[in-house]
């Protein structure tokens, strides 16, 4: 891929890193990774926030592109953004790619050694 | 789908050293230097500032700093950094930093060396990324050592 399409997308990737940057949104997130489009109530289920707290942080993850609400008769139902997550994973893999290299050159400095 | 597996990067492998001698070329900046690519003069102590060039042919004459958290010997060397291009003149230290945590723990035949990458919720990314705007074969130079490196790597 070139660079600087790549440089382009990673840094598009700051705004989603921001929305996953807190744990009840990471938790919302986990909770719709089964595939299956919740509703706020089923969302809020055993969770400590209001059903008001939940809607605010859906919108953080909305705003990120991560999930979408959909109207589904009078209750609003949320989903995941695959695309979007697994584009989150891919640029965090790139960088553990770079950390893969440094590990390499690391143990291959301390083996020569022998 | 793990909640962590979004926010942070880990890595590991097994070294066929002794911790000690990990640690020393973990924390010897003359050592460091060497296997991460840098040029850099001050020596890594707790709370300091270390100002890098990078060396790799990739990033050749890229500038930044790492600060130094926590160096416990011989198991954990920490730092926070602030990857990315500087704008002549800029001062990007008090953007979003990620932490950087090295841990060391003594296995049979050698040392696993653990790497864990955590804070990808601020500028840091976006920041980062412009590296790779100033060098096209930033990516293509990672991915062939990556290949080379892999059968080699625990």
């Amino acid at each position: 891929m070139p660079a600087k399409r790549l440089s382009a997308e990673l840094s598009a990737g700051a705004p989603v890193f921001a929305a996953l940057g807190d744990a009840t949104r990471l938790r919302l997130v986990a909770r719709l990774s089964g595939g299956r489009p919740q509703s706020i109530t089923q969302l809020s289920a055993g969770a400590a926030l209001t059903r008001q707290a939940i809607t605010k942080h859906l919108h953080v993850l909305e705003d990120a592109g991560l999930v979408r609400g959909r109207k589904h008769g009078r209750e609003q139902m949320w989903e995941l953004n695959l695309r979007q997550v697994q584009e989150a994973r891919r640029r965090l893999d790139l960088i553990a790619q770079q950390w893969d290299g440094a590990l390499a050159r690391l143990k291959l400095m301390l083996e020569e050694e022998e | 789908m793990t909640a962590s597996a979004l926010s942070r990067v880990e890595r590991s492998s097994l070294v066929r050293a002794p911790r000690s001698r990990v640690w020393q070329a973990l924390t010897n900046i003359k050592e460091f230097s060497k296997w991460f690519g840098v040029e850099a003069e001050d020596e890594f102590a707790p709370g300091a500032r270390l100002r890098m060039i990078s060396t790799h042919e990739s990033y050749k004459g890229v500038e930044f700093f790492v600060d130094v958290v926590k160096m416990d010997a011989p198991e954990t060397f920490s730092w926070r950094w602030y990857p990315g291009l500087k704008q002549p003149g800029e001062d990007n230290s008090s953007e979003p930093a990620t932490l950087v945590e090295f841990r060391l723990t003594e296995v049979e035949g050698g040392t696993l060396v653990t790497v864990v990458e955590s804070g990808f919720d601020g500028l840091s990314l976006a920041r980062r990324a412009r590296v790779f705007e100033e060098n096209d074969k930033g990516w293509e130079f990672q991915l062939a050592s990556l290949t080379r490196y892999a059968g080699q790597t625990a």
